[in-house]
């Protein structure tokens, strides 16, 4: 197998402990560069920029922090720092005004007025709270946020505004639904169904998934046509989780399992359903297209607890990465091809995206927070490609080289040959080019032709 | 392509190197690398710092050159060869021949070198030009890598072409009579020089039996017909040597013997002395004969020699050798072949132990040879120093080798502060002497051990095996992604000299680079590669004068020992 290793590394402080969700990649201040958001269990939240390795901002937030994430959870056209702890104080932070006022704002945050340190917004929804998403799930182009509870139990909430003005925030946050799971939910994610419209998607232990059904349009739809009343009952509870299985082979169905959706697959980009792909404690990852289409499964010795998704290539194929416990990192492709890396401690939490560490610009990075205090950054991760390549396998196909080893005359299949040709024309320049005119087959060919021409004339 | 190098594979993982023996911790004192410039050929020396008063009782433990052999010359290992090549379907022998020159100079590995003048010497890159002549290298299959770690293992990594990938592959290879408690020093390989055939592999270990260590060289070769080159089957057939001394580096030089050219292992001790083992042609027996018939001036040593380096001067019969000692001692010698007098002498003393000395060709300019000789009078007097060496750590390991496609060598150096760095040598316009110039710099993920050019992937290129103390890299020239497709320009020179393989050459130019764009090159013409195309891999540094604040992993070399 593969292993790569990245050098490129920042290592920021961190004192505190956090839970696993309590750390995203995003542009918390609205400046088109990503930001790194991090919440402890003491209800901290820090925003880190670039490679500082303290943080660019500190808030203080009412219990732990289970959760944070950022997003355009008003639908304001702009992104909001939204931390939830595990009381259920749902906290909102606007960040992009610190932007402009402190431009240089690196250790003057404390300076800064107690007004600015309090979220914009905070409410109290339901307690015990785990993992959260912030995206579109019904298809209506508006952003919702999820939260998936340690009780089994996933909500969808509505930010309702209150205000006419848009840069003011004042609303709160309208409970959509609840949806009651049979196993614990790990991950949140959405997937593009079969239709291309967006499905929630959930984990569920032991390798599985639940799509949930967002069923408030058909209940609006209901109360406007007036059957509220009648339809519920005679056709019962209307089934909003759809649960599957996804192989016969699991070793121990209560084992905690992650999921990730919406892997981007390039321009071969079709309607169909999207990409995601599942990983479990007990070491199994899974690429999956739709429900029933397995595209890979690997099984791997280490517990991998964090799945996140990430074009380390560039070439606009999101890779799966795994990250296990002791750091290592599984990096796999949509064809199998499997690359890893071993970060240098155990991490307490993982985290995989685009980050503006350095050279004012986005960069694919690794996210690891280890057990002493550091957050290790592991910037500008990029790879050539994922597979084992020579040359020859380059250049395979290329028309303009086949042409000149036609004129060469030397057979594209006699690998050899073709081997040697490369390795003269890039080490011995010089001398082919003395030699040339005499011993070049070619070239004495070609001036043959030209004394035939004069010839002629 | 591009002269990038990427981050390969490092298949191999933690635990192949070496276990223990890297006592640097607190060494950061001074230290240089000053290539002296002679006779049209640069000595390159890595100078270690100063160490603290333990002179010489780090013996015993691979502290240098950690045995990176390589089997060119011939898909070398169990016949495998990726295409038609002739002859090696007929199970008689892996490769037809292992190419006249495919054997490299000793501690030079690649270095095409143009040297001054056109000839036909024994040197790699210097032989007939023709279409069937085996490349050094690349000739007839994929290189293998040997790399021994100090607790007595030997790895054998090389790529497997299982259709249609291509798959790193490393193994144990179980050397015979090398006892479990032995302590490998050294490793050396090379392909018999013709008209014999067959592989050559030499260990040096130490077995430690608790009273008294003893230390051995063993010398692998299989004279069965159709498997000299099966590596496994070389591995089973031994001779023991006991020696009589500690041995250090072990490398080999071809040496004209009458009308023949044969390849002999030198081995450096703390004797002090440089012995050579060569084979016996009645008996087929390595043993060891008097440096002095062949090698007169590596005689009369004043300290334990480090590093060695024998290169010929192709065209004039002639060879360079130089060597560097524990005590700074440097030494550089111009032999006449043929009759073995020495016709030229340098010496010079450095502060601290030689870690490396090399001999870089100079590329000739059209002056070569005129220039040639006016160098040649100058000896080791006026040394260059490697800008911004002198901020890194301690070189470990050094190569000279063609990494940017232009026919002229660079310097590598990988140097125990994680990094590699790559020298280049640009010529003085009006001047006597050009100057040596940093192209890039790469930081790793563990202090670096060794260096090897060799095509591994079997495409023609030489991949950089850089073994660290964490594993085994492989740096792939890199094809620069996003290159904006330009028209073909219409060159009349190539109309006038219909060379193709000046053609083709401008083809690799427009598809990848082979020049950077660090402004290093001020030429008009190489400004346009410049700007299209980087020079730095990724994950390295973009800077030229290594900053020493430019340690960004936050890692100390103990903590890659302990997943040892």
């Amino acid at each position: 197998m593969r292993s790569v290793s990245y050098v490129q590394c920042v290592a920021l402080d961190f004192a505190g402990s956090l839970f696993p969700h309590a750390i995203c990649l995003g542009d918390a201040d609205n400046d088109s560069l990503n930001e790194l958001v991090v919440g402890d269990t003491n209800g901290k939240l820090y925003v880190y920029k670039n490679d500082d390795s303290k943080p660019w901002a500190v808030r203080s937030c009412q219990g732990m922090l289970t959760c944070v994430r950022v997003g355009d959870v008003c639908n304001k056209g702009k992104n909001f720092v939204v931390a939830v702890s595990a009381e259920g104080w749902f906290h909102l932070f606007d960040l992009t005004s610190l932007n402009s006022k402190h431009p240089d704002a690196s250790g003057h945050h404390e300076l800064a007025g107690a007004e600015e340190q309090k979220p914009v917004f905070k409410q109290h929804i339901p307690a015990n709270t785990k993992v959260m998403l912030i995206n579109d799930i019904d298809g209506d182009g508006k952003c919702e946020l999820v939260v998936g509870y340690t009780d089994r139990v996933v909500r969808a909430f509505r930010w309702e505004d209150s205000s006419e003005n848009p840069d003011h925030v004042s609303g709160q946050l309208i409970l959509l639904k609840k949806w009651l799971l049979e196993g614990q939910v790990d991950s949140l994610s959405v997937n593009p169904g079969p239709d291309g419209s967006p499905e929630l998607m959930v984990s569920q232990p032991g390798c599985g998934y639940a799509i949930l059904l967002c069923t408030w349009d058909m209940e609006q739809r209901d109360t406007a046509t007036g059957r509220d009343g009648s339809a519920p009952s005679s056709e019962g509870p209307v089934r909003d989780v759809i649960l599957h299985q996804t192989s016969g082979r699991i070793h121990n169905k209560n084992v905690s399992t992650h999921l990730i959706g919406s892997i981007a697959r390039g321009s071969s980009e079709n309607n169909g359903s999207g990409l995601f792909a599942l990983c479990t404690l007990d070491g199994t990852l899974k690429l999956m297209e739709g429900a029933d289409k397995l595209l890979w499964s690997v099984q791997v010795d280490h517990q991998l607890f964090a799945l996140e998704k990430l074009d380390v290539t560039g070439n606009g194929h999101e890779e799966v990465i795994a990250c296990a416990w002791d750091g290592q990192t599984y990096i796999i492709d949509h064809n199998r091809t499997v690359a890893r890396f071993q970060a240098d401690e155990n991490v307490s939490a993982f985290c995989a995206g685009l980050y503006a560490c350095k050279e004012g610009s986005n960069s694919p990075c690794l996210v690891y927070v280890s057990f002493s205090q550091k957050i290790y950054i592991y910037w500008d991760v990029q790879l050539e490609r994922m597979e084992s390549t020579n040359l020859l396998k380059i250049l395979d196909g290329d028309p303009e080289f086949e042409s000149l080893l036609e004129q060469l005359d030397i057979d594209k299949n006699d690998v050899s040959a073709v081997r040697n040709l490369i390795h003269k024309t890039l080490y011995f320049p010089e001398k082919y080019h003395l030699s040339s005119p005499s011993q070049d087959p070619a070239g004495t060919d070609s001036s043959a032709h030209c004394s035939g021409i004069q010839d002629l004339l | 392509m591009a002269s990038l190098w990427e981050w390969g594979v490092a298949s191999c993982g933690r635990g192949l190197i070496l276990g223990r023996g890297f006592d640097f911790g607190g060494v950061a004192l001074i230290f240089g690398d000053v290539p002296l410039i002679f006779g049209g050929v640069a000595l390159i020396l890595g100078v270690y710092p100063k160490f603290w008063g333990r002179s010489l009782d780090f013996v015993g433990v691979a502290w240098f050159g950690v045995g990176v052999a390589w089997l060119g010359g011939g898909g070398a290992a169990s016949g495998w060869c990726p295409g038609p090549v002739p002859g090696s379907g007929s199970g008689s022998g892996p490769c037809p021949v292992s190419g006249p020159g495919s054997c490299p100079v000793p501690g030079s590995g690649s270095g095409p070198g143009p040297g001054p003048g056109p000839g036909s010497g024994p040197c790699p890159g210097s032989g007939p030009v023709s279409g069937s002549y085996p490349v050094p290298g690349s000739g007839s299959g994929p290189g293998a890598l040997l790399a021994a770690a100090l607790k007595g293992k030997v790895s054998l990594f090389r790529y497997r072409q299982l259709r249609p990938r291509l798959r790193p592959m490393a193994r144990e290879l179980q050397f015979t009579y090398i006892p479990v408690d032995a302590e490998i020093v050294s490793i050396d390989s090379f392909p018999k020089s013709p008209p014999q055939r067959g592989l050559v592999v030499g260990i040096t270990f130490i077995k430690d039996s608790g009273d008294k260590p003893s230390p051995f060289l063993n010398i692998y070769c299989d004279y069965e017909p159709g498997c000299e080159f099966d590596l496994d089957s070389v591995a089973q057939s031994c001779v023991n040597l006991e020696l009589r001394f500690t041995p250090f580096q072990l490398c080999h030089a071809q040496v004209r013997v009458g009308e023949h050219l044969e390849t002999v292992f030198l081995l450096s001790g703390n004797d002090p002395a440089i012995h050579l083992y060569r084979e016996n042609p009645g008996s087929h027996q390595f043993e060891e004969q008097p440096i002095q018939l062949l090698f007169p001036e590596l005689q009369d040593v004043p300290s334990t020699v480090l590093w060695l380096d024998v290169r010929p001067l192709p065209g004039s019969g002639h060879r360079l050798s130089a060597l560097g000692c524990h005590s700074g001692f440097v030494r550089a010698a111009r032999v006449h072949e043929g009759s073995g007098a020495v016709l030229q002498s340098w010496s010079v003393q450095q502060d601290g132990p030689i870690s490396a000395v090399l001999l870089f060709p100079l590329p000739s300019d059209g002056d070569g040879e005129r220039k040639t000789g006016r160098l040649l009078c100058r000896g080791l007097a006026a040394p260059l120093e490697l800008p911004g060496s002198r901020g890194s750590d301690a070189v470990v390991c050094a190569k000279v080798a063609d990494v940017d496609f232009d026919g002229a060598a660079e310097i590598l150096l990988g140097t125990y502060g994680q990094e590699l760095l790559c020298y280049k040598y640009f010529g003085a316009n009006s001047g006597d002497f050009g100057q040596f110039l940093p192209l890039w710099a790469r930081r790793f993920p563990s202090p670096l051990l060794a260096l090897e050019p060799l095509d591994l992937t079997g495409d023609g290129l030489q991949e950089l095996a850089v073994v660290c103390l964490g594993g085994l890299h492989v740096l792939q020239v890199r094809k620069t992604p996003k290159i904006p497709k330009i028209p073909p320009k219409k060159s009349h020179l190539s109309k006038k000299i219909p060379s193709f393989y000046q053609k083709k050459r401008s083809f690799y130019q427009k598809n990848g680079n082979f020049t950077p764009k660090n402004g290093i090159f001020s030429q008009e013409n190489q400004s346009f590669y410049q700007k299209k195309l980087e020079l730095f891999p990724k994950n390295s540094h973009k800077t030229l004068n290594f900053p020493k604040n430019s340690w960004f992993c936050p890692k100390i070399p103990i903590t890659s020992q302990k997943k040892i």
